[in-house]
């Protein structure tokens, strides 16, 4: 029996959707001021390069899909030949989902919520300057 | 033979993974309490937004490559001399910075057009560490100890060309598999005349740029995942005991690389967190053997290349990183 396959013109807008979710989502996050809970000051501005790009990025996907929907294309990758999208609709799922998962990861947690010495020890808090990384501490 | 033997690589890591975590994670019945969650989702999100923009710049470059440059023009640029070659592949990183999920198919292309195949080896080895990207953010995440970039990239290179010269010595047949037609399928004019053909060659590299962070960032999540359940669930004190012993800190750190399967643009964001577990040597090892050899390169190099050619670099490497991070451990690291 063969299953169903996926269309190119819903990967090209899935993958639009879940770019342009990921960048709008690192937007919010700059603009609530919750950026320096997960990273040091010095990437601040290559974060925020970050989403426009990821937005630049979905925006031509969903010209793709645009395309690809009026012409009927069959082709949902790029013209490399070594990046063919899941034909499959359940791990083409998977794959966008898995995406998504920081967005929900972060939508259902509180991090605010953690005492500084927890953020700290868990790198959620920026320690002093550029030492945040190694203050990533395991639990006890 | 590739058929029988990829699910069952899969399926033995996917066992040792599963075991691994079994016996690392040290969790009551209670199972996890919100504030685990809220900690672990802090450091998975945390980690993964310092190594986005450094994954996007290795997209955007490795769309350029993929659009603008010509495999003919670097296989033209290729010295003939095997010293010369290995030395000019181990920096081949330098001007063209891809990481090692897009390095395999380009140089399996090269190869069959002529590249001398121990180049394309030390390409695949050396280029993914030995790149300005990837120097800058080891330089990023270890900022209190510049010499792990420099050990990083100096190690990388020595392996990579060590692996290059014994292959040359060594290799007296065409080590890829005889079943490449699909490379065809891939060749750079096909894509110019396509791209050209499609509506430009701009639109075509903005396409690649995105299909590519789609094809390693699922790897770049998984990894972060890992990472972050190893730091939210492993006892410190049992890392602490395991860090206290030289040698099997190297071999863990190197075994762990391998499982998680971390883009190299990314991962010193990874070992700099282990940094107050584990010794310097031992996370040079992660930083050097993870992008040479882990996972999902190896599946790709089983994929190309014979096995018994893949199994002798996989060897070689491990040995040499064993051997390189812990001398420069003892006598260049703080």
């Amino acid at each position: 029996m063969r299953l169903a396959t996926v269309s190119p013109a819903f990967h090209h807008a899935a993958k639009a959707s879940v770019l342009g979710v990921l960048g709008a989502s690192l937007i919010a996050l700059a603009k609530s001021g919750s950026l320096p809970l997960y990273v040091d000051a010095s990437l601040y501005f290559p974060v925020k390069l970050s989403a426009v790009m990821l937005l630049a990025l979905a925006f031509s996907q969903l010209l793709a899909a645009l395309r690809a929907r009026r012409s009927g294309s069959a082709d949902a990758g790029c013209d490399c030949g070594g990046h063919a999208p899941p034909a499959s609709p359940l791990k083409a799922f998977c794959l966008y989902f898995l995406f998504l998962l920081p967005v929900f990861l972060g939508l259902i947690s509180n991090v605010s919520g953690l005492s500084e010495g927890e953020a700290h020890q868990h790198g959620a808090m920026p320690a002093e300057g550029k030492e945040q990384h190694s203050k990533i501490l395991l639990p006890k | 033979m590739r058929k029988s033997l990829l699910p069952l690589l899969t399926a033995a890591s996917a066992l040792g993974a599963a075991l691994a975590a079994g016996l690392i994670i040290r969790r009551d019945a209670a199972g996890m309490a919100l504030t685990d969650i809220t900690r672990f989702s802090s450091v998975f999100i945390s980690i993964l937004l310092e190594a986005l923009p450094f994954v996007l710049l290795g997209v955007a470059l490795s769309a350029f490559l993929q659009v603008f440059v010509s495999d003919r023009l670097i296989r033209r640029l290729m010295p003939r001399h095997p010293l010369l070659a290995v030395t000019a592949a181990g920096l081949l990183g330098v001007i063209f910075p891809v990481c090692e999920c897009g390095m395999i198919p380009v140089v399996r292309r090269l190869i069959r057009k002529g590249m001398p195949a121990y180049g394309g080896i030390v390409y695949i080895l050396a280029g993914p560490v030995v790149n300005p990207v990837v120097f800058a953010a080891t330089w990023t995440a270890f900022n209190d100890t510049p010499q792990m970039a420099f050990a990083r990239v100096g190690l990388a290179f020595a392996v990579a060309a060590i692996t290059g010269l014994m292959l040359w010595k060594l290799l007296k047949s065409n080590p890829l598999k005889a079943d490449l037609a699909s490379l065809y399928a891939g060749l750079p004019e096909a894509s110019s005349n396509n791209a050209s053909l499609s509506g430009g060659k701009m639109r075509s590299a903005v396409l690649h740029a995105s299909d590519e962070l789609f094809d390693m960032g699922k790897y770049l999540v998984i990894g972060a995942a890992l990472a972050a359940l190893f730091q939210t669930a492993v006892s410190r004190e049992w890392l602490e005991a395991l860090g206290s012993n030289q040698l099997l800190s190297h071999l863990f750190l190197m075994g762990l690389a391998f499982l998680m399967s971390l883009c190299s643009t990314s991962d010193a964001f990874v070992a700099a967190s282990f940094s107050g577990s584990f010794e310097n040597g031992a996370l040079l090892a992660f930083l050097v053997f993870g992008p040479m050899i882990d996972l999902k390169s190896a599946l790709l190099l089983f994929a190309s290349f014979r096995t018994r050619v893949v199994l002798g670099i996989i060897g070689l490497t491990a040995v040499l990183v064993l051997t390189g991070s812990w001398l420069l451990e003892a006598f260049y690291l703080p």
